[in-house]
């Protein structure tokens, strides 16, 4: 019976060996580091800094249906001709994993909404108080649940680094470079997974 | 004794029929890759398990290189969640 649990379990671990999601998600944590770091420099009375955190915003929105589109492209190119197609069944509510995705996308949406909010109205002492704890925490559990679910050690290594690099932020642009450097990282793991995948599963003899 | 399911009950089909239990659907080359059976076996285990109607198959093309869906039908998931409860009661 546990053969079998573990059968009806491959198609989501499968879905999971070719570093898709964590290269697009590193990519995507990276871009948005760097699109509102780029703001938080440029200075907030002038037009150009005005006009940037709306652009800002636009990026943010376009990293976020790119990351989906670039999942889905990048493994109709690159996963499904090598390893074959196929398409999970609905999540149960009860996934832990899935929870543990959405509370982290929760998180990134409120980090940035935060930041945008500090940026126009430059409230520190709130963000500082409560935000960035709770965005830290937040990132650590999402990761470290994800980690344990997928068996991805490294995932848990970085939620503890989220966890640890929180008391050396400071203000709203210690975020920034969280975000730059957990991205640069999970992308970089992403790469090496996908490259572990290309080699291990060789393209078809009739489709090579 | 509760009767066995004998369609399911063969180790290639319950492996496939546990795979698309977990998945939506799934195309050939991921079946073939994730039982390491040959094409042909695959393929007269699919006619099988298609003829009981626990799977549904469908043919197509992804560009020019011919695809084959196959999805587990709700008598097939009916089947193999009677199958596995069976399986616990004797094994109890």
């Amino acid at each position: 019976m546990e053969n079998l649990d573990e059968a009806t379990r491959r198609p989501m671990r499968y879905l999971d060996e070719d570093g898709v999601p964590d290269l697009l998600l590193g990519l995507n944590s990276l871009l948005v580091g760097v699109i509102f770091l780029i703001a938080f420099l440029l200075p907030k009375d002038s037009s150009i800094g005005r006009i940037y955190i709306f652009a800002a915003q636009i990026l943010w929105g376009c990293c976020i249906f790119g990351m989906r589109w670039g999942i889905r492209t990048l493994r109709r190119k690159v996963t499904f001709p090598r390893g074959g197609y196929v398409a999970l069944a609905n999540c149960k509510v009860n996934s832990v994993s899935l929870w543990a995705w959405r509370f982290l996308r929760v998180a990134v949406v409120v980090a940035v909404t935060l930041m945008t909010a500090q940026l126009l109205m430059k409230n520190e002492g709130t963000l500082q108080r409560f935000a960035l704890p709770m965005i830290a925490i937040g990132m650590s559990l999402a990761m470290s649940v994800a980690g344990w679910r997928y068996k991805l050690p490294y995932l848990q290594w970085l939620g503890l680094f989220a966890v640890c690099v929180y008391p050396f932020q400071r203000g709203g642009v210690g975020l920034y470079w969280m975000l730059i450097g957990l991205g640069t990282v999970i992308a970089v793991g992403g790469v090496v997974r996908l490259r572990g995948f290309i080699a291990s599963h060789p393209l078809p003899v009739e489709t090579a | 004794m509760s009767e066995v399911d004998r369609v399911i009950h063969e180790p290639a089909r319950l492996l496939i029929v546990a795979l698309l239990s977990g998945a939506k659907e799934a195309d050939f080359l991921f079946l073939q890759r994730e039982t390491n059976l040959t094409k042909g076996n695959l393929s007269s285990h699919l006619m099988k398990l298609e003829e009981a109607n626990y799977i549904e198959i469908e043919k197509t093309f992804r560009g020019k290189i011919p695809l084959t869906l196959v999805r587990l039908t709700e008598d097939g998931r009916a089947a193999f969640q009677s199958y596995r409860k069976t399986m616990n009661g004797l094994l109890r």
